[in-house]
This record gives C-alpha cells, sequence and structure tokens, in this order.
C-alpha cells in the first residue's frame, strides 16, 4: 500500500525545534501530512503536540526547522529554491515559519482550532463565521467606503458571506440559533460552530485541537462524521490532535505519535496501535502486555 | 416636560432652554472625540492620551486651510469650511496613522505602562511642536453662519439656535451613524470587534490585526478632527495648548459612557457638555472643569464601568 504522505503530502515538516528558555518542547520533529487524509497527532500529555501546532499556525516562530506547505505539489526541488530564497513563498509552495499567522490564514488557507474554545462569545454565531470571510469581503468593501455607498459589487460580496455562513450553520444544526451570542450557545455547539468558522475560511488543511474533547459520546460520533464527510468533499485535508483513541481510530488515515517532543511513531493507524514505542509512551514502562494500554489504544477506554 | 412659563422672574426657563442647545452642542464635540478613546482602548486596551491634542492639531489644520482659502483665495464660506474639514480629515487621520506607527505599535506587546508613557510623551510633542510653528497665542478665525432662529420670544431672555450649533448637531449625528453602520455591518467593523474580544484568534482567521488597530487610530483621528473643525467654528478661537482640557473631558466622557462602549462615549459627551454649561450657567463657570472632572473622580470610584459599559471581559 502506497502512502498519500510520501507520495503526495499537502504539509511538510523538517527538523523543527522550538525551545523556550531550557524547555525543548519540539525536538527536531519531521513528518508529512497527505493530501486528501485525516492526519492523526497523538502522544501523551506535554508530548509537543500543541506546541507543533503553534509553530504550524504562526502563533511561535520555531527556534530551527522548515515547514512547508503547498495546495499544489511539495516539490522537493522547489521547497530547497524557496528554501534559499529570503522570500516566503512562491505562489503555491509556502514557507510557514517565515509567515505571520494572518498571512498563514489568508494566503496558505491553514485554520485551526483551540483546545479551550475561542470562540468571539460577544458576537453573534453567524458573525463570528463572518470573520473568516473577512479575505473576501473586505476586498469588496474597499475600506468600508464600499460598504457605506451600498455598492452592488459589496451587497452582492455581502450576501454571497451570509449564504454561505448560514449553510455551514445548517450543516451544524445551528442555523435557528444564528443571530444568538455565541457565548451563550452549549459546550457542544460551541465545538461545532468552532469547526464551522474555521471551514468558513475554506481552508486546504484544517488544524483541529482536541475536537473532540468534553463531548459525550453521540457528540463525539456525530464529530467524526462530521469530519469525515469534509474529509470526502476533497477540498480539505485534516491534521487533527486527539485524545479520544476511537475517534483517533474511526477517522485518521495517518497517525503521527510525539513523546515529550520527538517523534516515536509514524504510519497507518494499525502499525502505530502495535507499535512498542507508543504503548510503553503511553504506559510510561516497557510492559506492552499491560491490558489498560492495549484497551485505550484499542479506542475503548473510558476518556 | 418642559413647560414654557414665559414673564416668569428671570426667565428662568428660558435660561435652562438656552444653555441646554449649548450643552448639546459642545456636548457632541465631546462626543466625538470620546469616540476615538473608547475605540482605541476597545481594540488595543490603552488611554491614548495624545487624542487630546491630535483634536487641538487638527483644529489648527482646519484653521490654516480655512484661511488660506477665504482670505488668500477668496472661497466663500461654506465651500472653504467643507474643504478645510475634509482636509483637516485627511492630513489628521494621516497623523494618527504615523503617531501609532512610531510610537505604540512597537510597544504593545510591552508592559501595560509602556505605551501609555509613549503617549503621555506624544502629547507633550504634539502641543510644544503646535506652540512652536504657530505661536503660543490664540488664533482665530473671522466668524461664519452668525444667524440664529428665535425660538421664545417675549420672555425676559430669548432662546435662540444658531446656524452652527444646527450643523454641528447635524454633521455630529450623520457621522454617527455612519460610524455605527461601519461598526456593525462591515468586515472593518467586524475585524475591529473581533480584536477586541480576541486578537490572536481574529489573526488565525485571516483579520490582519496590525492593519485593523492602524485604521482604528485613522478613523478615531478623522472623527476627532471632524470635532476639531466644529470647534473652531463654534468657538472662533484655538491655541496650543486647547488639547489638554477638551481631551480630558472627552476622555472622561468616554469613561463615564463605559470606556469601550461606542454609544457609551456619545451619551457620555452629550452628559459631559450638558454638565459643564449647566453648572457654568447655575453655580460658577470658574469651575465648570471641576464639575467634569469630578464626574471623572465619582465615576471611576462608584461606577467604573461607566453608563452602557459591560463589566471587563477577560482578555486572552
Amino acid at each position: 500500500m502506497s502512502a498519500r504522505w510520501i507520495d503526495d503530502p499537502i504539509l511538510r515538516v523538517d527538523h523543527l525545534t522550538m525551545r523556550f528558555g531550557g524547555l525543548t518542547a519540539v525536538n527536531d520533529v519531521s513528518f508529512s501530512a497527505g493530501r486528501g487524509d485525516v492526519t492523526a497527532l497523538i502522544g501523551p500529555n506535554g508530548a509537543g503536540k500543541t506546541t507543533l501546532f503553534n509553530c504550524l499556525t504562526g502563533f511561535y516562530k520555531p527556534t530551527s526547522g522548515r515547514i512547508a506547505f503547498s495546495s499544489g505539489r511539495l516539490d522537493d526541488a522547489r521547497i530547497e529554491k524557496l528554501t534559499r530564497s529570503a522570500r516566503k513563498h512562491d505562489g503555491e509552495i509556502f514557507l510557514l515559519e517565515r509567515m505571520a499567522d494572518h498571512e498563514i490564514a489568508r494566503q496558505a488557507r491553514l485554520a485551526r482550532t483551540f483546545q479551550n474554545i475561542r470562540l468571539f462569545p460577544g458576537m453573534s454565531a453567524l458573525e463570528n463565521l463572518m470573520i473568516a470571510q473577512g479575505r473576501e469581503l473586505s476586498r469588496a468593501a474597499f475600506f468600508s467606503i464600499a460598504g457605506l455607498l451600498g455598492l452592488p459589487a459589496w451587497r452582492r460580496a455581502e450576501q454571497a458571506a451570509v449564504d454561505q455562513a448560514t449553510a455551514w450553520l445548517e450543516r451544524i444544526g445551528l442555523r435557528h440559533r444564528a443571530n444568538d451570542p455565541a457565548g451563550s450557545l452549549p459546550y457542544g455547539d460551541q465545538r461545532r460552530l468552532e469547526i464551522a468558522r474555521a471551514m468558513c475560511l475554506r481552508p486546504t488543511l484544517l488544524c483541529l485541537d482536541e475536537p473532540a474533547a468534553g463531548l459525550n459520546a453521540a457528540e463525539s460520533h456525530g464529530l467524526a462524521e462530521l469530519l469525515r464527510a469534509i474529509r470526502d468533499e476533497g477540498e480539505t485535508s485534516i491534521l487533527l490532535i486527539e485524545h479520544d483513541m476511537s475517534v483517533v481510530m474511526r477517522i485518521s488515515d495517518h497517525v503521527v505519535v510525539l513523546d515529550y517532543g520527538q517523534k516515536i511513531a509514524d504510519g497507518a493507524p494499525r502499525e502505530v496501535r502495535e507499535d512498542p514505542a507508543v504503548i510503553a509512551a503511553y504506559l510510561g514502562v516497557e510492559d506492552p502486555d499491560e491490558p489498560a494500554v492495549e484497551a485505550v489504544l484499542a479506542g475503548n477506554a473510558p476518556t | 416636560m418642559l413647560a414654557f412659563r414665559r414673564g416668569e422672574s428671570g426667565g428662568a426657563m428660558e435660561v435652562f432652554l438656552q444653555q441646554l442647545i449649548n450643552g448639546v452642542t459642545l456636548g457632541s464635540i465631546y462626543g466625538l472625540i470620546a469616540i476615538g478613546y473608547t475605540m482605541v482602548y476597545g481594540i488595543i486596551g490603552m488611554v491614548n492620551f495624545a487624542h487630546g491634542d491630535v483634536f487641538m492639531l487638527s483644529a489648527f489644520i482646519a484653521l490654516l486651510i480655512l484661511l488660506l482659502l477665504t482670505q488668500m483665495l477668496g472661497l466663500g464660506a461654506a465651500p472653504a469650511f467643507i474643504v478645510a474639514m475634509g482636509a483637516s480629515m485627511a492630513l489628521t487621520a494621516l497623523w494618527n496613522y504615523a503617531i501609532e506607527r512610531v510610537a505604540y505599535r512597537r510597544l504593545r506587546g510591552s508592559f501595560r505602562l509602556a505605551p501609555l508613557i509613549s503617549a503621555i510623551g506624544m502629547s507633550t510633542f504634539l502641543a510644544n511642536f503646535v506652540t512652536v510653528t504657530q505661536g503660543p497665542n490664540n488664533k482665530s478665525i473671522p466668524p461664519m453662519w452668525d444667524q440664529v432662529i428665535t425660538l421664545t420670544s417675549g420672555g425676559a431672555y430669548d432662546v435662540t439656535l444658531s446656524y452652527r450649533q444646527i450643523l454641528i448637531v447635524a454633521v455630529t449625528g450623520v457621522l454617527l451613524a455612519a460610524f455605527w453602520f461601519v461598526v456593525q455591518k462591515t468586515p472593518l467593523g467586524r475585524a475591529q470587534r473581533a480584536c477586541e474580544q480576541d486578537a490572536k484568534m481574529a489573526a488565525l482567521l485571516g483579520v490582519d490585526v496590525n492593519r485593523t488597530v492602524a485604521l482604528t487610530f485613522v478613523i478615531g483621528a478623522a472623527l476627532a478632527a471632524v470635532a476639531g473643525s466644529l470647534y473652531l467654528l463654534q468657538y472662533g478661537v484655538v491655541k496650543s495648548t486647547d488639547g489638554f482640557v477638551p481631551g480630558v473631558k472627552a476622555f472622561t466622557a468616554a469613561v463615564l459612557g463605559g470606556i469601550g462602549s461606542l454609544p457609551g462615549a456619545v451619551l457620555g459627551g452629550l452628559l459631559i457638555g450638558l454638565i459643564e454649561t449647566l453648572w457654568g450657567q447655575y453655580f460658577s463657570s470658574d469651575y465648570k472643569d471641576v464639575a467634569a472632572f469630578s464626574v471623572l473622580a465619582v465615576t471611576l470610584i462608584f461606577m467604573p464601568s461607566g453608563l452602557m459599559g459591560r463589566p471587563d471581559v477577560e482578555k486572552v
């Protein structure tokens, strides 16, 4: 079986290191994520997963390493050429470690969600989605002047944005709450709204930090369905951090395991589940026969 | 209910009504300045102490252009004023953009007092810059639009409404409506509100936070320039130290209304304008500034989130 993350990656991380003072949170990590795949990033608490996410999305500037990303093909020769130049991108291949956070979202089209939900609580559900459509809208609004004058081009852009946002609200079952403040929605709805907001960026890569955290079994099942559907539509690849192994095993095509900031395993879910190093990392001792660990990795453990 | 009791001794009702009109006029100007304070505070949590001086600077720009157009080019009062106000808005906006870029942006991630101290420095710089280039004395324009509408007559005192006052209130009203539309309905306004709540998250959704903050300063300066032009029109004089007192009063208005709240800034402006004129009328005009500043102290002690402010939202 040929793996998409080797043949046709959308993201390639090379020797990424992130240090905070004396603490090395991510240590020389390299991996690829395949185009159209759901790639899961797993590992015990403190393994550096969220730090790695923060490097990808421009939240942190990595200490060293390279993050190449492309919506087209990630061609090695072109990546090398771009790395030698001082540029951030050549129109198709992006070097994320050189870009500011809003550029990564706008130009490379990486979207992310957070472990602790970060909606804009005082703004309505619809407006939360429309923030992510600023790229198209602000061009049409021309410093708000076209908006003030009510020019037809702006009205059309605004209407298109409202339609897209409404379609997403419909899809996550929140259409009837479009005008309610996002902060007033129940927890599970906020989680889905955050994913919908990220999707309104029309991302090529959607990075989800523990999307199933705090959800009950039915909700996390629904979430897995939603993510699968997003993946199957083919526009968006997914990279997710997840502790709920049932979700990971059900939807991911590729699993990367981190421990203490280093990559310890990388492969198809089935291979990773049986990897002794992974089992040891989850248990903390070298005892692959421990039934609890096997249960965790098989996706049956209580969360 | 206001009832006119004509011929009553001293015309108390007429005096009150006249001061109400004057207070609303002055309050409109304070409200326009207060928006600049409240918007900047909302988006980056900083009190821009130089904003009063930006207002003063804008009045000077309007004055110079107005004199140039009317005295040297012989333009009529109305077109000259419109051009002067427009040019003052553009130039003041440019100034404030430069101030944000040079004095505040780099300090934004620093400790909280750093941009504040920088703002006080910028305030001193602007006041002294204008003193040096324009001299320390009052500069005046010839009176414009002196016509008045007499609202009541026959009493002890005629209540009048000048064309200028109508213009000031009308311009303020139109601008506030346009501004409200921008904040509520356009991508820029949405980006501003998003940055207020969580700037980091807004950036991850493609909002250019630096650009949004810069545009906030530009809009705040443009509104202050309208206030500066109208102030010049109403009072006819301006001097280089005129930034401080109206600036602090507008700041008081923003605090009274609830800093961070736009309708609060306007309401606070009107209230401060009214408190000042009514105090000046009924108590002592020497102490009218004391009255306005007492409001600041009392608000901060007893009602720190102001009339329309929300309780502190946790900033991440």
